[in-house]
């Protein structure tokens, strides 16, 4: 890379950010966390770029005006939604590409698809990667009928980073799969993605690259067996950004794991053939569960994965040998190679 | 015309042809003899395809639509141009009829709209998502095909060394992955054998910089449906078949390139498009219902034109969903949505009054 090369870090701002007016019980922290990790991935850019910051508060203005002034070479890209709305993360990257502006991770198209949990479950399905079965339960519908085995898991149809993942999350039966979906319904305004529960290990699987250089990193596993009995074995909210709640503290993060080396294989399998189907670009986020069978099953893919120092992505690559300046490095070079690859054989 | 909703600042957004780039201005030396030949990427970037802008509109359309819009409403054109952003902030139109195309990428048909979200400024039309989606063929199939929706047998094709591992058998159809407007679609299209696949699928890789999409060929009559609503009140016009004992002798029964801007003039025009087909009733239902299960499980908002074809057993198959239909205005231009229309009663004028309506209903700008 030519020491003038310009990156530009793009993030978006915290909602709490915007000001008053908006209720604390409403604020997604794992919005807030995530500025954590911004200086940290702002330095590591600097070491090797001409590189420059801008937080975007879903002003589109002054974004164009912030990429116009800067004319990056490329853009490191972390914008996963805009004010309060995650669907507004393709329009971001539709915004790069209009500006005909390359940027780290996924396309316009894959972000938009994949923030849509049962277009990728249909997509998955269409070639026969395991996901688990499921149903959308529509905002309007009135009737719930389905053939799904309970228990089944309850999730908002268009949200990430574990919103609205909760213990109720996991029904056991017809009333509370009602009052589930009539929650969701109401307090997301929004479909409900109803999945059979598959009670077993959850592995996180780290990929970087393109193409012919692709890595799937040390697989993570989120051990829960230290969770009480009555805790439904799952990464709620909770577990994931509320340090001190019980599902924090018996969440535990483990890498690498320790797994068959059968198993390891065909979770690697499946983690590769769901980023190519899914067109992923740079890295991403495989997360999958293991039934009692040891069949894995896809949960949800994550575009862009959280980066921050203590993150799973970060851990996974700590034990591959990458240092998270040479993380950061790495994804830099996937983009910009990418964009070089042209050819008929 | 008084059921309409009136009086709505509008803005039109559109992408206009470049005047010097006729549609029958085809080179055929420069595009059809590069069989086996391989290019280096400098080489692709400065060559022009025949049908680079076929999908953007020419000053006639986007008059036409001015015009049309304007019986109702006060309507400022905006070009889809590197000042289109501060044009919305100048203009605020209360809603913006959206026909731009773009030209960047797999999204560019989501990229006015996306930008019109950021805006929260309402347009007629889908949604980013299914404007993207629909530009990527496989994707699209993959969707249908869950929903066992009759799509033809398939496989994407991004290097000459994945054709030895395709399982349909002859003869196929081959297509750039992510173009509209039947761009990338010539006679040369249906191939019979390897060498003549080889020479298609390597055409695209180069000229096109894309993969190609390689399908069964389906031998049945093809038709275009065009759609106009949302939720559950979605009209399904006339269906238009493409009449293909009208093209010239000993070409391919394909609406191709050559068929839908050369071999059809407004000089002369070619006797191509039956509307409504003359069809069983049964087929009708069958091609209505999968056209409507299409509408719905794209998510498509407005309107919409879906191509089908019929396969050796008769039954419908799903070609393409185009989010964003042409309307070329005048009868001899023979553009399908319009036509539809025309067929139905409906005048120009009263059906692009009726897709921003629909858009305006939508966004309860009643």
């Amino acid at each position: 890379m030519e020491s003038d090369f310009s990156i530009s870090l793009i993030y978006n701002l915290p909602v709490f950010a915007e000001g008053a007016g908006i209720p604390t019980e409403n604020v997604d922290l794992s919005q807030s966390q995530i500025q954590e990790g911004i200086d940290t991935i702002f330095s590591a850019l600097k070491q090797i770029s001409n590189a420059s910051v801008f937080g975007t508060d879903g002003n589109v203005e002054k974004l164009f005006s912030f990429l116009d002034l800067e004319k990056p070479d490329l853009v490191f890209n972390l914008c996963e939604s805009v004010g309060h709305d995650a669907s507004k993360e393709m329009c971001v990257a539709s915004m790069y590409e209009l500006m005909s502006i390359n940027y780290t991770g996924s396309n316009a198209l894959t972000l938009g698809t994949l923030l849509n949990k049962s277009r990728v479950k249909e997509i998955l399905s269409y070639h026969k990667i395991p996901t688990p079965k499921f149903f959308v339960a529509k905002l309007n519908s009135k009737k719930i009928s389905h053939n799904l085995q309970f228990p089944l898991i309850v999730k908002p149809l268009k949200e990430d980073a574990s919103i609205a993942i909760e213990n109720e999350s996991v029904v056991k039966n017809q009333t509370e799969l009602f009052n589930r979906i009539k929650y969701i319904h109401t307090n997301f305004n929004q479909d409900a993605l109803v999945e059979e529960f598959i009670d077993g290990r959850e592995i996180n699987v780290a990929i970087l690259g393109n193409g012919e250089n692709i890595n799937v990193l040390p697989l993570s596993e989120i051990e829960m067996t230290s969770l009480p009995e009555n805790f439904p074995k799952i990464v709620t909210y909770n577990a994931k950004w509320m340090k001190g709640t019980i599902e924090f503290e018996n969440t535990i993060r483990v890498c690498p794991v320790n797994i068959e080396q059968k198993l390891i294989e065909k979770i690697h399998t499946i983690a590769l053939e769901s980023y190519e189907i899914l067109s992923l670009r740079d890295y991403a986020r495989v997360d999958m569960r293991i039934d009692k069978f040891g069949n894995p099953f896809v949960l949800e893919i994550n575009p862009n994965p959280d980066l921050s120092t203590d993150s799973g992505f970060v851990a996974a690559a700590n034990v591959f040998g990458l240092t998270y300046e040479k993380l950061i490095e790495s994804i830099v070079n996937c983009a910009i190679e990418r964009e070089k690859v042209f050819c008929v054989n | 015309m008084n059921s309409f909703v009136q009086d709505l600042d509008v803005a039109l957004i559109y992408n206009l042809k470049p005047e010097n780039i006729e549609s029958n201005q085809c080179d055929e030396k420069n595009n059809f003899n590069n069989n086996g030949k391989k290019f280096l990427a400098e080489e692709v970037s400065q060559k022009k395809n025949v049908d680079v802008f076929a999908e953007w509109d020419s000053q006639e359309t986007i008059d036409a639509v001015k015009n049309s819009l304007s019986v109702l409403h006060n309507v400022i054109p905006i070009e889809a141009n590197e000042n289109v952003f501060s044009n919305l902030l100048l203009h605020k139109p209360q809603i913006v009829f959206n026909v731009s195309e773009c030209i960047n990428g797999i999204s560019r048909e989501a990229q006015i709209p996306a930008m019109l979200d950021f805006l929260s400024i309402p347009y007629t039309g889908s949604e980013p998502l299914t404007l993207a989606t629909c530009l990527d063929k496989s994707r699209t199939k993959e969707i249908l095909s869950y929903y066992k929706i009759p799509t033809a047998q398939f496989c994407v094709i991004e290097n000459l060394s994945q054709i030895d591992s395709i399982e349909i058998s002859f003869p196929l159809f081959v297509k750039p992955l992510h173009e509209g407007s039947s761009k990338g679609i010539f006679n040369s299209s249906v191939v019979k054998n390897k060498k003549e696949l080889v020479s298609v699928v390597e055409k695209i890789l180069v000229e096109y910089n894309q993969p190609a999409l390689v399908e069964k060929y389906l031998t049945g009559k093809e038709f275009t449906v065009a759609l106009l609503g949302n939720g559950n009140d979605v009209k399904v016009l006339p269906i238009v078949e493409i009449n293909f004992d009208s093209l010239p002798k000993n070409v391919n029964p394909i609406f191709s390139y050559e068929a839908k801007w050369i071999w059809d003039t407004k000089e002369s025009p070619l006797d191509i498009f039956e509307c409504p087909a003359k069809i069983s009733s049964t087929l009708k239902n069958k091609i209505e219902k999968i056209c409507l299960e299409t509408f719905k499980v794209l998510r498509c908002r407005d309107w919409a034109r879906i191509d089908i074809r019929l396969d050796e057993f008769e039954t419908p198959n799903i070609i393409e969903i185009n989010p964003l239909p042409g309307i070329l205005p005048k009868v001899e231009d023979n553009s399908c949505f319009p036509k539809a229309a025309r067929s139905a009663g409906i005048s120009y004028d009263e059906l692009l009054l009726t897709v921003l309506h629909l858009a305006a209903v939508r966004n309860n700008l009643t």
